[in-house]
């Protein structure tokens, strides 16, 4: 332990703190000396004390948030761009190798079959998710009896960490003794090997994935339930039937929440770890996803240089793909905001 | 003179802010010279595994009064925790370490001075050097040896074999086919899955030659027994790694479903104490056995002063005191097996003589240890994927002749990096 807090920690028990508040106390000390230097500069700055309005409070309430981000996320991001110029095992100290470690990325076949893999994955499993999600989510919203209950089980599978579900799956897809193949045997098909066999891993995660649809389900429920039923009825009015009223105009209400899904499914699937991690890759590297390459050479083969680089590679591949899909989703979604804020606009031009 | 308005909450805030820095590194928990000569010490395991360590650490408390060990039982990922505690410099005074990791973590391991002659074979020791120095003391060893369905041979009306000498591979595979029969999901095998790492040594061949120069796996000896493997399972003597997907082995053992278990370590000894019917007997792995790991206790090189001093006394003590190593028998179960000549009958009582622990002990006497490489995770992870993704040495199908070449090539490269 620091000796600093140490002796910290010591004075609080010396004078009768709580033993469970002891360790707090450092922390405490830190953030009001955090916000001390803050105030000091700011006086420095401008010359005046910051007043004690509501700018104050806001950077008040927020700054623990504030604080644990800098130290936390962007103290590491920082951190791990120095790292991926460095040769590090953790056991020795890291040694600065320059741009070695992304060079090296760009030759390495792995890499280039962890990329191929994840994009595949996302590529497959995100339409489905959406549209099966989006389908579920119109199921769901019909007014019938019973309709909360069928909510619930849709959602259920969601609250399943990745681990136990991909160790329910192993199970479900064994090809001696799974149920999967159990069931086609009964109808006279040989089932695949499914997760053993380097054609059929990644099919099966994509499969798996669907069990999972209940999240984006949930939000597209909220979507529908938002759709105001008057545009509904004007449309129906004009005489439009269920299929045309769903095209026109609820479509394009969850038109953004069709890109927030489809956004955070993206990145989620890029970043899909545990299905590999537990697999171990799948047979060929047929499930070797980018992040359990990652890991693998971080915590595995302890080349933590390299995993930093790679991690920054995945970022950057991340970033574009995410601006490509927000930028292009600029024709397909209708922002209610956008109309009110024209009119907005237009209002203030008439008024010069 | 006047300093400017600006400047004294400035200064201020620098002096501040320069109050929260120590000037001085972290101290890890090894640290300096301190008066107290508490040490603390890290270690992997199951529960029993962790009930042995910590006994032999209360053993160690008890002899020595007023002398605090900290156990830290790390029970998944061993070796990442190690490496990042290391890192962050906050690594136990005394941690455990398997000789086929020893290289890796060598360079933050102190140099010890091991005594060879005190253990029942010099190869224990030997196990735990790394560029011609010791950076780990022994405490324990764990060879594999062999269980057999004592029903099952008679059944099949084959003589048992030795409880010393161990059969040769044309021996075993002949008297696995014999007790191979049946069909679907209730076939007997005469042989558990072939553990290809293990039946390389057993056959006399290695992953890696001597000095860990280059790999060996993929050499004539080594497709000989990979062919050999192959050949089990495609007659069906052995299951394959789909067939036990999932699947306890001891279990099939248990039920009548194995003729013979091959890779039987000590901490397998408690499943097996279970077992009254079918009736079973322990016999060495054919051949020349399978590897034998060597479990070993480093000291930190951080570690100075007093608590250096207590870490020397209690790695001494695990490895060379009969009440330490007496320790690595909890009930019917044991970490390993005891590698000074006083202690090493304790193990073999802790089930009838009929049972023959007593193989432990012959199959420590003649237990060959790999030699330990950095990088070893890397470098024997990466062929093991190829390996077991490609040849029917795990679930692929290409023919191991073309297979095993290729990826010894790989790993040969890789130990040169």
């Amino acid at each position: 332990m620091n000796p600093t807090i140490g002796w910290i920690r010591s004075l609080a028990e010396s004078w009768g703190v709580p033993a469970v508040l002891v360790p707090l106390v450092p922390f405490l000390l830190l953030l009001i000396v955090l916000y001390a230097v803050i105030g000091l500069a700011a006086y420095g700055a401008k010359r005046k004390w910051p007043r004690a309005d509501k700018t104050i409070a806001f950077w008040l309430f927020i700054s623990p948030w504030l604080i644990g981000f800098a130290l936390f996320t962007v103290g590491p991001m920082l951190s791990s761009v120095y790292v991926s110029l460095t040769a590090w095992d953790l056991i020795t100290p890291p040694r600065f190798v320059g741009l070695a470690n992304y060079s090296e990325a760009f030759q390495d076949p792995r890499v280039a079959q962890a990329l191929k893999v994840t994009l595949l994955y996302a590529v497959i499993s995100v339409p489905l998710q959406t549209v099966l999600a989006f389908l579920v989510a119109l199921l769901l919203n019909a007014d019938l009896p019973g309709m909360r209950f069928f909510r619930t089980v849709w959602y259920l599978p969601s609250l399943v960490s990745g681990v136990a579900q991909m160790v329910l799956f192993l199970w479900v897809f064994n090809p001696q003794y799974g149920l999967a193949n159990d069931v086609l045997g009964k109808v006279g098909i040989e089932g695949p090997g499914w997760f053993n066999d380097a054609s059929w891993a990644l099919p099966t995660v994509i499969l798996m994935s669907l069990w999972t649809v209940g999240g984006a389900m949930v939000i597209y429920l909220a979507g529908l339930k938002d759709v105001p039923v008057n545009l509904q009825e004007a449309a129906a009015l004009d005489g439009a039937g269920a299929v045309r009223i769903f095209w026109h105009v609820t479509l394009p209400q969850l038109s953004p929440i069709i890109l927030f899904n489809a956004l955070t499914g993206i990145i989620g699937a890029l970043q899909i770890f545990t299905q590999g991690f537990i697999a171990n890759g799948g047979p060929k590297d047929s499930l070797l996803f980018f992040v359990y390459y990652l890991y693998d050479n971080a915590f595995q083969n302890f080349r933590m240089g390299y995993a930093s680089a790679l991690a920054w590679i995945l970022f950057v591949v991340i970033l574009a793909l995410t601006a490509v899909t927000a930028r292009g989703s600029a024709f397909a979604v209708y922002y209610e905001t956008e109309l009110s804020g024209r009119r907005r606009s237009s209002r203030r031009l008439r008024r010069k | 003179m006047k300093l400017p308005n600006r400047v004294i909450p400035a200064m201020a805030a620098v002096l501040l802010a320069a109050g929260c820095a120590t000037g001085s590194p972290p101290a890890a928990t090894t640290g300096g010279d301190s008066d107290n000569a508490g040490i603390s010490f890290s270690f992997w395991g199951t529960n029993s595994e962790a009930a042995s360590l910590k006994a032999i650490a209360a053993a160690f408390e008890k002899a020595n009064p007023g002398t605090k060990v900290t156990t830290n039982w790390i029970q998944a990922d061993y070796e990442q925790k190690l490496q990042t505690s290391i890192a962050a410099g906050t690594q136990s005074t005394v941690m455990e370490i398997s000789n086929t990791s020893l290289a890796g973590f060598a360079p933050s391991f102190a140099e010890q001075q091991v005594d060879p002659g005190r253990f029942v074979q010099p190869n224990i020791s030997d196990s735990l050097k790394y560029d011609g120095k010791y950076y780990a003391m022994p405490f324990t060893a764990k060879p594999k040896v062999m269980a057999i369905n004592v029903d099952a041979f008679k059944a099949a009306g084959l003589p048992l074999p030795s409880a010393t000498t161990p059969l040769t591979l044309d021996e075993y595979q002949e008297i696995a086919a014999k007790l191979s029969h049946g069909e679907g999901k209730s076939r007997v095998y005469g042989a558990s899955n072939l553990w290809f790492k293990g039946w390389l040594t057993a056959a006399g061949g290695g992953f890696y030659n001597a000095d860990a120069s280059a790999c060996t796996f993929g050499d004539t000896q080594g497709l000989k027994t990979a062919q050999y493997v192959v050949d089990m399972q495609k007659n069906r003597y052995a299951p394959t790694s789909l067939d036990i997907q999932g699947q306890d082995q001891a279990q099939w053992f248990a039920a009548g479903r194995l003729g013979t278990f091959s890779d039987f370590g000590p901490w397998t000894i408690a499943d097996f104490a279970k077992i009254s019917k079918p009736n079973w007997t322990l016999v060495p792995v054919p051949g020349k056995g399978f590897p034998m790991e060597v479990g070993g206790l480093a000291i930190s090189k951080r570690a100075s002063g007093k608590q250096l001093e207590t870490a020397k006394k209690f790695i001494e003590f695990a490895s060379s005191n009969p009440d330490a190593q007496n320790q690595l028998i909890q009930g019917n179960t044991a970490l390993g097996v005891p590698i000074i000549a006083e202690s090493t009958g304790t193990l073999e009582k802790v089930l009838p003589a009929e049972r023959n622990l007593a193989a432990f002990t012959t199959a420590m006497r003649t237990g060959l240890v790999s030699p330990s490489v950095p990088r070893e995770a890397q470098i024997s992870g990466d062929a093991d994927k190829g390996i077991t993704s490609y040849t029917p040495l795990g679930s692929g199908k290409d023919d191991v002749a073309k297979i095993l070449p290729g990826l010894n090539d790989k790993c040969t490269a890789a130990l040169k990096q």
